[in-house]
């Protein structure tokens, strides 16, 4: 007999990463969340707070957006994610300014930042890293779409805070369409 | 009949000032996050009249009498701190264990801010509970021994005593290290700024999550309400309590209460929230030996003044 008050199932039991049997949840992540990409669903299965297990969904239109400004929307999106309000305001407004690689002062304040939150290990630094390239333009989001398989073995193994911070930074790549996503 | 009067208007300027400091502190926060002063000021007004008519959504097979209970009950904490803060000479309840009861009552937040988590029965309601566990852990003791450092120095629990104790030179001055673990437990308690993981917007605000309606606003205020009320039990603890020229006592209480209120949720909406596991460690290993030993210089000086 399976048991579900309230019409939710238990929790079942599943050996997590240290060998020990963890009551297994199973949690949605999208397609609407705040500073998230819109349409993207995560179905997951968590181990306590640690995503073990990620089913990728994601919305058919691509959304044209140029690469700088995916980029810099990528990085407000991860500071508005770590509560730093005002930088996040700051990288919107680079954003807005429809940026290029070379940067103006705004911008390069706001590179400080990053560096500065990331050697506080405010934020980890595989986020870091890839806003950086995103940035930089040393990852073409044209050509390193990341595919379904490769997002959830990104996420898998990462808390769900991290796994947030994870596909805010990500979201340039994810779109569905290679056509759309350059910006040349 | 006359003990009754001043009784009810002791606890009517008790509420009164909660509710100033609670709102200061919401300003306060709101221009540190990049608001401008005209829309701080009435975004807790603001808030406050969506969430009252907003309506109440429940999750399945929550856990109501405990999820409400905890979250009206933070904001109950959080008037207590401020009428243990004496005013001119005497607080409206004066004893002479403040300091302990103060300790006493942060450490009730820690049980419903938990279930504030638990009794929502959701995923992130849980992970902000057990993040605030571990946080709590992490900041409690320096906070313990933050409060041992002016008790210490004045030889009493009693908060009047302590802050008459002080003369000229505060205790801030020369115990910054307790007054700097002092204040982060007061976000910490208060689950805003650096300390606001358990309620952080990564994990879509954790405890907060699920509430809604007056639910939410009761807790939402209650968070300002006990920085504002940390703030305040400070002020007899490190910043000589009604000392000061011209003004009359209780005016300088509530003055340095206001000032430290708006400077630390200033400080803290700078701040970005950080991630427990990074803040758990330094906590224990870098501020706890500080602070004990801290501890350890007041009573040395204690020692040697007799």
């Amino acid at each position: 007999m399976e048991m579900a008050p309230g019409g939710i199932p238990l929790a079942e039991g599943d050996d997590d990463r240290d060998g020990l049997e963890m009551d297994v949840l199973v949690h949605p992540l999208g397609p609407l969340l705040d500073h998230w990409p819109g349409g993207l669903e995560l179905h997951t299965r968590l181990h306590g707070d640690v995503v073990a297990h990620v089913e990728v969904q994601r919305p058919a239109s691509p959304t044209h957006v140029p690469a700088a400004v995916a980029a810099w929307d990528a990085v407000a999106r991860v500071l508005s994610l770590v509560g730093d309000d005002v930088w996040a305001a700051r990288a919107r407004m680079v954003r807005d300014q429809h940026p290029g690689p070379e940067l103006d002062g705004g911008g390069g304040r706001v590179r400080a930042r990053l560096a500065r939150l990331a050697r506080h290990h405010v934020l980890p630094h595989s986020v870091t890293d890839v806003l950086g390239r995103l940035l930089d333009e040393r990852i073409d989001a044209s050509t390193h779409r990341l595919d379904d398989a490769a997002l959830a073995s990104l996420l898998e193994g990462h808390d769900l805070g991290d796994v947030r911070l994870l596909v805010a930074a990500h979201a340039p790549l994810l779109e569905p369409s290679a056509a759309g996503a350059g910006r040349g | 009949m006359a003990e009754a009067l001043e009784a009810t208007t002791g606890a009517a300027g008790v509420l009164l000032l909660t509710f100033v400091l609670a709102w200061t502190a919401s300003a306060s926060y709101a221009v540190a996050t990049g608001r401008s002063g005209g829309d701080a000021v009435l975004h807790a007004p603001r808030e406050m009249a969506r969430l009252l008519r907003q309506r109440r959504r429940d999750t399945i097979s929550a856990d109501r009498l405990l999820w409400r209970l905890a979250g009206w009950s933070l904001l109950p904490v959080a008037v207590l701190l401020v009428a243990l803060v004496p005013l001119e000479d005497a607080a409206l309840l004066t004893g002479s264990l403040g300091v302990v009861w103060a300790n006493t009552l942060d450490i009730l937040v820690w049980a419903f801010v938990w279930l504030v988590g638990w009794g929502a029965n959701s995923v992130v309601g849980l992970v902000g509970g057990y993040r605030f566990l571990a946080l709590a852990l992490a900041y409690e003791l320096p906070l313990m021994f933050a409060l041992v450092a002016p008790a210490l120095a004045a030889g009493s629990l009693d908060l009047a005593v302590v802050a008459g104790a002080q003369g000229s030179l505060w205790y801030a001055a020369w115990m910054p290290v307790a007054f700097v673990a002092y204040l982060l437990g007061v976000l910490g308690f208060s689950v805003l700024g650096p300390l606001a993981a358990p309620a952080g917007r990564e994990s879509a605000e954790g405890v907060l999550a699920e509430l809604s309606g007056p639910d939410a606003l009761v807790v939402r205020a209650a968070r300002y309400a006990l920085l504002g009320a940390g703030a305040a039990v400070a002020v007899p603890l490190f910043l000589g309590g009604a000392s000061g020229p011209w003004l009359p006592g209780a005016v300088w209480v509530l003055l340095k209460a206001l000032l430290l209120t708006a400077a630390l949720a200033w400080v803290a909406g700078r701040l970005p929230a950080l991630r427990v596991h990074r803040l758990v460690e330094p906590l224990w290993t870098v501020l706890l030996p500080l602070v004990v030993l801290q501890d350890l210089v007041v009573g040395i000086v204690v020692v040697a003044g007799r």
